[in-house]
């Protein structure tokens, strides 16, 4: 620019253009011709450089002020962050993807350097259970991950947490552990006109019976899997599908030690080696039903229809008994072999019962068809 | 001007170039990928790994016997639900409503003895149903004409309809009591005349079993005219059963436990005091249950058990106790099965 600026003003100068003209036509003064041309051209460097300077400063310190911030907060900030996710309530396909999704970031984000899993669920369908205790294992084999248990760490929820580093409880956790299925007891079905295959209604109870025991083999083999050195109790004992207390699922080895979110967070800092770190809370978020059908009765009122969960008791449920009635609703009952069905006078709520039943059948055989 | 312009421009070029260089090879040479994760092991998840051990099915019920016609009557208990443990709670049955696509029901409560009265008619036998105390047909004339007994509920028997059956069994009619779990009170007060009682709970086996803890295989300690040719018999939910001769006719394995004391070891389901034969299960009867194992076998020579031997010969002259007109399952837990009350109890002096 200073440059571009001595241009246009050397024209008015007429001595230059002769000068110029005498340089150019005599080529041998030209030696003679430069060095006035040199310190007249000194002096205009030299204010050029002066201003250079003072530009370059000015524009140095506009600079330094804007990196310094960053600077200081590479120097002073975190040197890692520790994540925190939720597995919540009853897992349905969207735990699993809250739990997926957020332990896939922390593998793929690096400033992201350990997992501490806050778990309060009863468990919930098995596959999904899977699926997250399949996304843990795998994150742990590249960062701490831990988990820590307030009041239920059952069943699906014990099945995801599983392949964690470490497990805490709470010492009045009321349920870790319950490694096994539910569902209704294995029945046969009648024959049905409006079906394919005399087992597109449902297999024979046989098949059902083995299928049942399939899935819990797989929880179980999945727990012994993970855990099979820390827990002390035998394939027997782990089977028999008990949900423990606090304490007593750190006497059993169901869980590693005593302990809440923040020591959880804190011990996986230091096992990832982050003294100075940041907390990164993924929280589910609430569930909101994406519509609420209304129904109108006969007689003109209009009453909310419960919209039907994923979860009911068609399905073999990896649910801890403490939350069976809030997964599958109280309609239906986990039916247990020994809670015949009495006669005559208590026939009338059996009926209502089988009524449930007899519709929530209904719905899956229409969507058995569908498919 | 022109030279000013191409130095500019490649100055410019020169740096622009110069900087990108260095953006580019500091990020190949800084950048780290995300570290590898391990694959999640799934060699337990092969079905081999989780299968469970199931028994094998096949065969055929058959009476060796070749008495002539006798007559059974079998008694079911609640009309509302099948026989054969294991199935409660049957999705379609007789008298509720089947859904449009329906063309049959499960068939009621017969349907959970079908095997063995099937063999027993198919070998020129005739079996009675008695659908209890309000059915409108009385026990006691019933049992008069009768050979033998079978009941798989005793605690749905009303008191006076007990005492008959108990008279029946003193007079040397065979009877079978198939009780399930859940009939321990019941059993014990029709048995303890004849040495029989039941035990609270239910027996499971957590290692061997037929693809679930509650279907424990059960043997013959010995070999009994009972358990004839019998090996390994499957039970879907065993009550276990005592008899004051420790005669035990089938018996669980050392590793199966009784749930009330979750103590391991060998219990006996199955137990036959001279006419009385008792099995702590009704399951085994039913139709899915019944090929399984020995299960055959073992029905087989049940419903030999039911036909040999001579007629008995009854009266019910004895007037009903004082007990009478209530039900034998005072022990029953809550939501048991509770009989009508007799219509006319007096009537039981003049059968």
């Amino acid at each position: 620019m200073m440059s571009s600026e001595k241009g246009p003003a050397e024209p008015p100068d007429e001595s230059t253009p002769d000068t110029d003209t005498r340089t150019e036509r005599h080529s041998p003064t030209t030696s003679d011709r430069v060095p006035p041309r040199s310190e007249s051209g000194s002096v205009v460097d030299r204010l050029t450089t002066r201003h250079a300077v003072g530009v370059a400063v000015i524009l140095a310190l506009a600079a330094g002020l804007f990196v310094a911030p960053s600077v200081y907060g590479a120097v002073t900030g975190p040197d890692g962050t520790v994540a925190v996710i939720e597995i919540d309530g009853a897992i349905d396909s969207s735990t699993a993807q809250h739990v997926e999704d957020n332990l896939r970031d922390a593998r793929m984000n690096d400033s992201i350097q350990a997992v501490v899993l806050e778990v309060d669920s009863g468990g919930g369908l098995p596959a999904q259970s899977e699926r997250m205790y399949a996304a843990v294992d795998r994150t742990a084999s590249v960062m701490p991950v831990y988990a820590a248990v307030d009041t239920l760490g059952a069943s699906g929820a014990y099945l995801a947490i599983a392949p964690a580093d470490r497990i805490y409880v709470a010492p009045s956790a009321q349920a870790v552990g319950s490694v096994g299925v539910a569902g209704a007891a294995p029945a046969p079905s009648g024959p049905n006109a409006g079906t394919s295959g005399p087992d597109k209604r449902g297999s024979d109870p046989d098949t059902q019976r083995e299928r049942r025991q399939t899935l819990a083999n797989l929880f179980i083999k999945n727990v012994i899997e993970q855990r099979g050195e820390e827990i002390e109790l035998d394939r027997e004992a782990i089977a028999h599908a008990d949900a423990y207390l606090g304490t007593e699922a750190v006497e059993n080895g169901f869980a590693d030690r005593f302990g809440f979110v923040d020591g959880a967070v804190a011990d996986a800092a230091a096992e990832a080696g982050i003294d100075d770190y940041a907390v990164d809370t993924r929280r589910t978020e609430n569930r909101v039903p994406r519509s609420i059908p209304l129904l109108q009765q006969e007689d003109g009122t209009v009453v909310v229809d419960e919209p039907e969960g994923e979860l009911n008791d068609d399905l073999i449920l990896a649910v801890a008994p403490e939350t069976w009635d809030e997964t599958v609703g109280e309609g239906v009952v986990m039916t247990s072999y020994t809670g015949r069905l009495p006669a005559d006078h208590t026939a009338s709520e059996t009926g209502v019962n089988d009524t449930k039943l007899q519709h929530a059948e209904t719905a899956s055989t229409s969507g058995g068809e569908a498919a | 001007m022109s030279v000013n312009a191409r130095t500019t421009v490649g100055a410019f070029a020169l740096i622009f170039l110069a900087v990108v260089a260095v953006a580019a090879v500091g990020g190949v040479v800084l950048d780290t990928a995300p570290p590898d994760t391990e694959p999640v092991a799934d060699d337990h998840w092969q079905l081999d790994a989780v299968e469970p051990e199931t028994v094998s099915e096949g065969g055929e019920i058959e009476m060796e016997s070749s008495e002539p016609s006798n007559t059974i009557v079998v008694h079911l208990g609640s009309s509302t639900t099948g026989a054969g443990g294991g199935l409660p709670g049957l999705p379609i049955e007789d008298g509720d409503a089947p859904t449009e696509a329906d063309i049959g029901t499960l068939g009621g409560a017969q349907r959970g003895v079908t095997p063995l009265t099937a063999a027993l008619i198919e070998n020129g036998h005739e079996v009675r149903f008695y659908g209890g105390i309000g059915s409108g047909e009385r026990l006691q004339s019933l049992l008069a004409d009768a050979d033998a007994f079978v009941t798989t509920a005793p605690g749905a028997l009303s008191g006076p309809d007990a005492d008959a059956v108990n008279s029946f069994v003193e007079a040397g009619g065979r009877t079978l009591v198939a009780s399930d779990p859940g009939n321990a009170g019941a059993l014990t007060e029709f048995g303890s005349p004849f040495g029989v009682y039941g035990d609270a709970g239910y027996v499971y086996d957590m290692e061997h079993n037929d693809a679930g803890y509650l279907s424990v295989l059960v043997q013959p300690p010995e070999s009994t005219p009972l358990t004839e040719g019998v090996e390994q018999v499957v039970l879907r939910g065993a009550a276990s059963v005592g008899s004051a001769d420790d005669s035990a006719a089938l018996s669980t394995a050392e590793t199966s436990r009784l749930s009330t004391t979750r103590e391991s070891g060998s219990y006996t389901v199955a137990v036959r005091s001279e006419s009385l034969a008792v099995v702590g299960d009704s399951s085994f009867l039913a139709p899915e249950n019944a090929r399984r194992a020995d299960n055959g076998v073992f029905i087989g020579n049940l419903a030999d058990f039911l036909v040999s031997g001579d007629a008995p010969d009854v009266s019910f002259g004895s007037p009903t106790g004082p007990g009478g007109g209530t039900p034998p399952g005072g022990g029953m837990p809550p939501g048991g099965p509770t009989p009508p009350e007799p219509p006319e109890p007096p009537e039981n002096a003049t059968a």
